[in-house]
């Protein structure tokens, strides 16, 4: 019965089968869920909106007031060596920064679980070969690889998407070929066959929507990954490039600094944490409403 | 008997994954768009020295050829010959080594001080606060950049305690211990995040497992039971861990090393972008790969003798 439903169906049908669906109970149980979406959500607004949240322009110099401390009037975080409003970078850089975890995410979550679900369906050496591929990717250093990919097409923004595009679907196309092995013979894809379906059709409307909650779960794992990467690479001067405001390469022109002025480089990585968290309980509280619905 | 197979067989399945590293390492210099000669060569691009530099790069040689080329020198400990230090490009890694393997090899061990109690801890004591304040601080150390960790303990620790040196890596070995100390304090907690987890979960299954109970009934000391039974299995979990993340816990060390100005590969690395120095990109990438697979065969054969269940499979 509930290996038929997709995960929709289970959240539906777990919330019809609540004895007291009283207002504020189910939000109570996955406080988790809520909290993450919610730190999310206001990020994005945040990047967003930030031309409503500051005066000021990221990359304006201010050469009177550099170094400000934080709570200085008119700049809440402070500037920094060129006099620039660190919340505002802040602010501007979240788009950078999450458009990494969005962008390096869906890509390989696309991409991985298509090659995953191809592979895990169909077997044969076309399975082999990419299971070898796999393996010999998780030999790697997985950073060490994107650094040494971005080395070679030299370092920027958009190679180090092409660098994350080029290893990160691994993960994902192990996890799917792992269940979608183990799925192909259960009875619903068995019937589903039965009744004629192509190939296609029997993986993308009944195997993919029984096993996307296994990907879309480390997809949120994958995004913290994603957003700490970009900001390594930011602030090894191999990602995002000055001036632009990513939160790593800010940490990194902070780093000069830290004899001095503290918050040049510390209010940026409470951005990546914020963000992370975010992620991270959202992850969470997604597996624990998939678990219990099932 | 079932021992030696075991061992045997684990031993040549790494032999086809050190062949593939070399293709991946190879085939990372054809990545560089256009010619390699221009790319490395940069202002000093000269027809006559770019023919030279793709001789004796072997670019001008077919594919195949070039490989095997590349695999001849392998075998020979050649890495080729370092473009920025003039110099093979394997002295240059070997003496940026021992570095990091010592921050390596120290990050491991205050990762597993710490976690090994944390973990054990918090699922003897599990829902009290102990318990909650370690899942709360893993899960924002989890989402914890390491390089900016790393920055908040110098400004802490060494720029206004002044406990421990700002950067470097010191001259003896309590030199070493003592400037490596905050850079493998960083490494060590962003691994512990994964370690605690995995901890706390595999010691509440063995704590609710029947022969906990039968040994309980026994008349056995609850403390007796912990040590023999319950704590065997859950190191067990972490030695498993250890070995999937250690490739996390090396790519860690790449930028710890950039952060504490380690002279270790990790920085070499890094450094070599900035100069364009492919040959000692592809060279630290083939050896801390190779060290990865080593390590990885070396735990899974820990695993082994601590479960011998493994070794049916």
């Amino acid at each position: 019965m509930s290996a038929t439903a997709s995960p929709a169906e289970l959240l539906y049908e777990r919330l019809q089968s609540r004895s007291h669906p009283r207002a504020g109970g189910w939000a109570r149980r996955h406080g988790t869920l809520l909290v993450g979406a919610g730190i999310l959500a206001a990020i994005i607004v945040a990047a967003v909106a930030a031309p409503l949240l500051t005066p000021y322009n990221p990359d304006t110099l201010d050469p009177l007031h550099p170094l400000a401390h934080p709570l200085s009037p008119g700049h809440i975080l402070g500037t920094d060596q060129y006099g620039r409003d660190i919340l505002a970078r802040i602010l501007y850089g979240a788009r950078i920064d999450l458009l990494i975890a969005f962008g390096a995410t869906s890509v390989t979550l696309v991409v991985g679980t298509t090659i995953g679900l191809i592979s895990g369906y169909f077997g044969g050496w076309l399975d082999s070969l990419l299971m070898r591929i796999v393996d010999l990717f998780f030999a790697f250093p997985f950073f060490v690889l994107v650094i040494a990919i971005v080395a070679m097409l030299g370092p920027s923004l958009f190679n180090m998407f092409i660098a994350i595009w080029l290893t990160s679907w691994i993960a994902y196309a192990r996890i799917m070929r792992g269940h979608t092995v183990v799925a192909k013979n259960r009875e619903y894809v068995l019937a589903a066959k039965a009744l004629g379906y192509r190939n296609h059709r029997v993986m993308a409307r009944h195997i993919l929507p029984n096993l996307v909650s296994f990907v879309l779960i480390f997809a949120m794992v994958d995004a913290v990954g994603n957003v700490l990467l970009g900001a390594s690479l930011g602030f090894l001067g191999l990602g995002a490039q000055p001036p632009s405001p990513e939160w790593g390469a800010m940490i990194s022109d902070g780093q000069n600094y830290i004899l001095t002025s503290w918050w040049l480089s510390t209010f940026p990585g409470v951005a990546i944490v914020l963000v992370g968290v975010g992620f991270s309980l959202l992850g969470d509280g997604l597996a624990d409403l998939l678990r219990t619905g099932d | 008997m079932a021992r030696t197979s075991f061992v045997a067989r684990r031993i040549l399945q790494v032999i086809p994954v050190l062949f593939g590293i070399t293709v991946v390492t190879f085939f990372l210099l054809r990545l560089i768009p256009g010619d390699p000669a221009l790319a490395i060569l940069g202002e000093h691009y000269t027809k006559a020295s770019a023919t030279q530099l793709r001789h004796s790069l072997g670019l001008d040689r077919p594919l195949i050829v070039q490989y095997l080329m590349y695999m001849q020198h392998l075998f020979q400990g050649n890495l080729g010959e370092s473009i920025f230090f003039r110099e093979p490009a394997r002295t240059v890694i070997a003496e940026r080594l021992p570095a990091t393997l010592f921050l390596v090899f120290y990050s491991v061990m205050l990762a597993i001080l710490i976690s090994i109690p944390t973990g054990i801890i918090s699922a003897l004591r599990r829902g009290g606060v102990f318990d909650q304040t370690a899942r709360v601080t893993t899960l924002v150390g989890f989402a914890m950049p390491g390089f900016w960790l790393g920055i908040i303990f110098i400004i802490i620790f060494a720029v206004h305690l002044q406990i421990f040196p700002v950067n470097g890596y010191g001259t003896s070995f309590w030199g070493h211990i003592d400037h490596l100390f905050l850079p493998s304090l960083t490494i060590a907690i962003g691994f512990s995040t994964i370690l605690i987890r995995t901890l706390r979960s595999s010691t509440l299954s063995a704590l609710n497992a029947d022969y906990v109970d039968t040994a309980r009934i026994k008349g056995i000391s609850r403390f007796a039971v912990h040590r023999r039974h319950v704590f065997r299995n859950s190191v067990i979990a972490v030695v498993v861990v250890f070995g999937i993340n250690l490739a996390f816990l090396i790519g860690g060390t790449v930028i710890i090393e950039n952060v504490f100005s380690i002279p270790g590969v990790g920085s070499l690395l890094v450094d070599s972008v900035g100069t364009r120095d492919y040959p000692v990109v592809q060279g630290v990438t083939l050896v801390l790969a190779v060290f990865v697979v080593v390590i990885n065969l070396m735990t899974d054969l820990a695993h082994s003798a601590l479960d011998p269940r493994v070794m049916v499979e």
